[in-house]
């Protein structure tokens, strides 16, 4: 009782573990089951340029908002003569750089690829008080008409924002805004009188700088955003096109940022910024962020291996699912094969080979080879000889297939070197040693059950479905370990002995 | 060939154990590994049933080095009859029957002539492990020939069959016989076309035969009526059988018996993993016997008692 309490519980560790780790993966490193699925990156790109004063020149750049479902999978900040370093001031992330002497016009360049991994949730206002004030003296009744208009056709405070927003416009100026925009210079002081007009009606709202990064043009500047609270949820709202917009559409900075840029030992000095999108596979991306944020799942798995190394590993992953079909065959159907795991070298082999051009040079090697090795039979030679002349043999008949097929013009016949000599050599032996004592029936019926285990293990191995699964998430082998001491401990019948013992249910009427 | 298909659900009311029952409960929870040897090495099994004073045919030397192999020829002289196994083989591979003389020559069963050469090279391979499992090293057993009794003429096409007993903690559970045919040519393998005919644990009688699991009432080859084998010296068969669990405390054991014209019943082998066939044979299922052995398993009782028990329970 003791030995099935304890398999339970650490068949339960196994499956909880594996699965939980896969859970995780998926949901939160943005890991895919399938290996189609791909995601957008967006690829910004920066150039800073300023006149340097010839001493040393220190330039630093705001950082966008951190958000939690945004990834980052590639970041370059390097310009040959600059040290570079991330510094954070007061919760705001900066990029600097310095050098210690900068002449002339300096150019610097950067990069960032991001993807989104669904849409960040804020949170909502914590007070009802609204960090931007309500207009004051004369604005007070100018905002009010506004107000006034903007409920005219709309219901909800999202459509009164956008409202507020197109009668604040440029086109649209009437005397109110006219009023509220007098000393107005900037288009930020532009959307804090929107953002004083709407506290007014109770409405939460706030202005943030942001990069547009959805659009048709390459080259994009910073533009001013406002983010209105419509009482359940933040809606980010674009003034230029007066519409909504989804929040991984834009890359926001922080609140109350004034100048992204600020360049000491220099002047004249400006940033373009451009986007670009394209469509990646969902899975490198993930692991190329997980890579890049230091998550240990990530750091410590294979992933961080070389891609050489990487590769070997993609068919290492694969084996004990080879692994789990001979169990089932052997275990709950009830196949005879030679070999216990012979038959997972052979699909191996067939991966390379194919399968029908391997399954015609397997049956060719091993009957030729049982023919020559019925002969050692008569010489009655000890084992280990008897083995290494077998494999001498099976080394001619490779030699001999490699260049006839050559010769013949058919250079698959050159893919028997895959075949591993040493599992045919013993292969030859056994089925040699099970002709002479239990007959040629037996040496068919476990070749067959070799040949039909190795086929449905290839089978399994090669579906690149399965193949994703097992390199990106390892982890999978826990269940899969979890299974094979499942049917380790099976005692039910096995699919062949319903048909072994049938005539037993036959006869007991 | 059509397959035929049952339910487990109608196994399970048979009570058929099937392999995977046999290997994880009834192997695995009853025979600790570290027991095997006591019957994989037949050398090993004679040594312990022989000090426990259970019938084995007698044994006439062992050949364990070169050395001796060259002694052989001198050692074997006065032996018309003897038998050369290896210690560690399985499945009767590399057995050597010897049956007669003629001159320093040996003769086989089949009039064939063996020289002493030959049978110093058969030796040889024997110490050098060709028909031991894993081509280990081995040593030769040489046994005196087993005159068999005549109770199963007619009942085989060559050779003469042995009696497969199965132990479950030491009480006889289950018994058969493999007779061989010309189909299975000679060989005692039951997928090979040998009949399988199981014998009734109380009182040694044929129950019913199967050859490629179809029922079968005449051997095949020699026409004889299969249902008239009646196993002398029961009992006392049984009682052989159920000694060897004291020596291997095996707890699933497998004693093949053969019976001797002159000194009955003689233990010839034991097996730590006999196989289910047996069960077709007998045309029922084993786990009602094994379930009502369990529920006596706290009882002490001598060989003796265990096989009275038995011949009253599976009556």
């Amino acid at each position: 009782m003791s030995a099935r309490c304890q398999l339970c519980i650490l068949i339960s560790f196994l499956l909880i573990t594996g699965i939980g780790l896969t859970l995780y993966k998926c949901a939160v490193l943005g890991f895919m089951f399938s290996p189609e699925g791909t995601e957008t990156v967006w690829q910004v790109q920066g150039r800073i340029q300023f006149e340097a004063a010839g001493g040393p020149a220190k330039i630093s750049l705001t950082m966008p908002v951190e958000e939690q479902s945004r990834r980052t999978v590639f970041q370059e900040k390097i310009s040959d003569d600059y040290k570079c370093v991330f510094v954070e001031e007061e919760g705001i992330r900066k990029a600097v750089w310095t050098r210690k002497d900068a002449q002339n016009t300096q150019v610097i360049y950067f990069r960032g690829d991001f993807y989104h991994q669904g849409v960040q949730e804020l949170d909502p206002p914590l007070s009802t008080e609204n960090p931007y004030g309500i207009p004051t003296g004369p604005g007070k009744l100018a905002a009010r008409d506004i107000l006034l208009r903007a409920r005219v056709t709309a219901t909800s405070n999202l459509d009164i924002a956008l409202r507020v927003i197109g009668l604040m416009g440029a086109e649209s100026k009437s005397p109110s805004a006219r009023i509220l925009l007098k000393n107005v210079k900037y288009r930020r002081e532009h959307m804090e009188q929107v953002a004083k007009i709407l506290a007014m009606d109770g409405i939460q709202s706030r202005v943030v700088r942001g990069l547009l990064l959805k659009g048709s043009y390459t080259q994009r500047s910073i533009t001013t955003f406002i983010r209105v609270y419509t009482g359940d949820r933040w809606a980010l709202l674009d003034p230029n096109a007066l519409a909504e917009i989804a929040f991984n559409e834009a890359l926001l900075w922080p609140e109350g940022t004034r100048g992204l840029l600020d360049v000491y030992g220099g002047s004249d000095s400006h940033i373009d910024l451009s986007v670009t999108s394209i469509q990646k596979n969902a899975g490198n991306l993930a692991i190329d962020a997980g890579k890049l944020s230091g998550s240990a799942l990530i750091d410590f798995s294979i992933f961080s291996l070389p891609i050489r190394d990487q590769n070997t590993f993609k068919l290492l992953l694969l084996i004990p699912l080879g692994a789990l079909v001979v169990v089932i065959l052997r275990n709950l159907v009830g196949i005879r094969t030679s070999g216990t795991f012979m038959p997972i070298l052979i699909a191996l082999t067939f991966m390379q080979t194919t399968l029908l051009l391997g399954l015609l040079l397997f049956l060719i090697v091993v009957s030729v080879g049982l023919v020559m090795r019925s002969y050692l039979s008569h010489l009655n030679l000890l084992l280990v000889p008897r083995i290494a002349s077998v494999l001498v043999f099976v080394i001619i008949i490779f030699a001999a297939i490699g260049i006839a097929s050559h010769k013949l013009g058919w250079e698959s016949g050159l893919a028997i070197t895959f075949f591993p000599m040493i599992i045919l050599s013993w292969t030859i032996e056994r089925m040699s040693i099970l002709w002479e004592e239990e007959g040629p029936k037996e040496v068919l019926i476990q070749s067959g059950g070799s040949l039909f285990t190795a086929s449905l293990a290839y089978l399994v191995m090669i579906n690149p479905n399965v193949a994703h699964l097992a390199f990106n998430f390892p982890e999978l082998l826990l269940v899969l370990l979890a299974i094979i001491i499942m049917i380790g401990s099976y005692s039910g019948f096995r699919l062949l002995e319903l048909t072994r013992f049938e005539p037993m249910t036959r006869v007991k009427k | 060939m059509i397959l035929k298909f049952t339910t487990p659900a109608k196994l399970k009311k048979a009570g058929v154990v099937g392999m995977n029952r046999r290997n994880v409960e009834l192997i695995a929870q009853n025979n600790p590994r570290h027991l095997y040897p006591r019957v994989d090495d037949k050398l090993i099994t004679k040594q312990i049933t022989t000090e426990k004073g259970i019938a084995v045919p007698a044994m006439i030397g062992v050949a364990r080095t070169q050395f001796h192999v060259r002694q052989l020829q001198n050692f074997l002289k006065e032996d018309q009859t003897f038998v050369i196994k290896p210690s560690k083989g399985s499945g009767g591979k590399g057995i050597l029957v010897i049956t007669g003389r003629d001159g320093d020559d040996f003769i086989k069963p089949s009039g064939n002539r063996v020289t002493p050469k030959e049978l110093q090279h058969h030796v040889s391979n024997i110490l050098s492990g060709l028909y031991s499992l894993g081509g280990k090293p081995d040593v030769a057993m040489i046994e005196e020939l087993v005159e068999f009794s005549d109770v199963f003429d007619g009942f085989s096409y060559e050779g003469v069959p042995d009696i497969r007993v199965i132990l479950y903690h030491g009480y006889p559970i289950m018994a058969m016989t493999r007779l061989s045919t010309s189909e299975s040519d000679g060989k005692a393998n039951l997928h090979q076309g040998a009949v399988g005919l199981g014998i009734d644990i109380s009182t040694g009688r044929a129950l019913k035969a199967v050859q490629h699991g179809q029922p079968v009432e005449h051997h095949p080859d020699t026409g004889r009526k299969l249902s008239e084998l009646n196993v002398p010296y029961w009992e006392s068969l049984l009682n052989l059988a159920s000694c060897c669990y004291e020596v291997t405390e095996l707890g699933y054991l497998g004693a093949d018996i053969v019976l001797d014209k002159n000194r009955g019943p003689l233990l010839l082998e034991l097996n730590a993993r006999p196989g289910l066939a047996i069960q077709i044979a007998n045309g029922m299922g084993m786990q009602p016997r094994l379930s009502l052995i369990k529920e006596q398993r706290e009882v002490v009782r001598t060989a003796e008692e265990r096989v009275a028990y038995s011949i009253r329970a599976f009556r």
